[in-house]
């Protein structure tokens, strides 16, 4: 959890280059290339569609990266989408700390499985173990 | 007695080994604090394992203290990285040019950085391991982002303050990030490292009390159990993936 959201980086990265005086088409395809893995992947496809014109595949992704690559289609067409852009960033940073906090909230109750079912009986046997043991041979 | 009094010969071997070797300079106190402490061991602890478990303890020590050491390391190197930008931001918006902002810091005494700003401002920042060279200290991977940012925003000729104040927008989006979720885990982080304390404490008070020998299978059988627990433990606290 110690890095930005791939999608935020992407937004971030986008708005970086856009503030330099890169088109966005120059900017996705600088970061398409230094990234890897299945986000890259999915990068790639949005590029290829972008360039054949073809309708976003937005399946399994959450709204707000739709959003971002809704926008990103447009910049790809030549529209100016630098506040856009801001606005977006804003957004998905909002629904970064919230799934963070999702994340928090459940992780207590996930935690219990290893305490109860392999710390708690160490401690047990640790403690019981040697005082059994006395009581067995003094049987 | 002979097998106490041999075991103490040989971890105080192990622990004169490990801990100056580590060091460049012997310090004649460090070697009196070890014959105390392995004369402490002798009187007060003639149980074998007891000395044996005392022995490694001391033997981890150095490391424990070099891990801690180069996280403070970075937590400080991270704290600085972000200061000097916003001191670079306040002098560009005063009406300071960033280069002889960047010059005039190099002249500051304020040694970790001043010998990084100067590698800036030449343009010789090529890699971690060069920084680390030049200044002497390994310089963190967060540090080197933010000298590589500055340096870049450097390299442009115009727009450096709208520049810089959007590289420490970013560096500050992830920071704030990072600190949520470490805020957020902080409490099973606390629950697991109390555990194991009070584990490692039960271990030491049934090697005492002598309940409990090295090669006990309860011993085994409980290490194992804990050690695998824990590890699930940290798997669980770094399991979160961004749903994108």
């Amino acid at each position: 959890m110690e890095d930005l959201a791939p999608n935020l980086r992407l937004a971030v990265e986008v708005r970086l280059h856009v503030e330099r005086g890169n088109s966005v088409r120059q900017a996705i395809r600088e970061i398409v290339a230094r990234e890897d893995g299945d986000w890259a992947h999915r990068l790639r496809q949005l590029i290829i569609g972008f360039e054949i014109r073809k309708e976003l595949e937005v399946n399994g992704l959450r709204p707000e990266t739709v959003a971002l690559f809704q926008l990103l289609q447009r910049g790809w067409n030549g529209e100016a989408v630098l506040d856009s852009l801001l606005a977006i960033e804003e957004e998905i940073y909002r629904q970064n700390e919230y799934q963070i906090e999702e994340f928090a909230a459940i992780l207590p109750v996930r935690m219990l499985a290893p305490l109860l079912l392999l710390q708690f009986p160490a401690f047990l046997i640790l403690i019981l173990g040697p005082l059994l043991s006395r009581f067995m041979s003094n049987l | 007695m002979y097998s106490a009094f041999l075991l103490m010969i040989f971890g105080l071997l192990l622990v004169i080994r490990t801990v100056f070797l580590r060091q460049q300079n012997v310090s004649i106190s460090n070697f009196a604090l070890i014959i105390l402490i392995s004369t402490i061991e002798f009187l007060f602890f003639q149980s074998v394992a007891m000395i044996l478990v005392l022995n490694v303890a001391l033997c981890a020590l150095p490391f424990f203290f070099e891990v801690i050491n180069e996280l403070q390391n970075k937590k400080t190197q991270t704290r600085q990285s972000t200061e000097l930008l916003d001191y670079l931001v306040l002098q560009v918006k005063a009406g300071h040019s960033l280069r002889s902002t960047i010059l005039g810091l190099s002249n500051l005494s304020q040694s970790p950085l001043r010998r990084s700003a100067c590698l800036i401002l030449q343009g010789n920042l090529k890699s971690a391991d060069h920084v680390t060279a030049e200044s002497g200290v390994p310089i963190s991977k967060e540090c080197l982002n933010v000298l590589f940012g500055i340096q870049q925003v450097l390299k442009s000729e115009h727009q450096q303050l709208a520049r810089l104040l959007s590289f420490r927008r970013v560096l500050h989006l992830t920071q704030s990030v990072r600190q949520k979720s470490r805020r957020k885990t902080s409490q099973a982080r606390a629950q697991s490292l109390l555990l194991a304390i009070i584990y490692c404490a039960l271990i030491l008070f049934q090697f005492h009390t002598g309940g409990l020998s090295c090669v006990s299978g309860y011993f085994v059988f409980s290490l194992t159990s804990f050690l695998l627990g824990y590890w699930w433990l940290w798997r669980l606290e770094r399991s979160f993936r961004w749903k994108i």
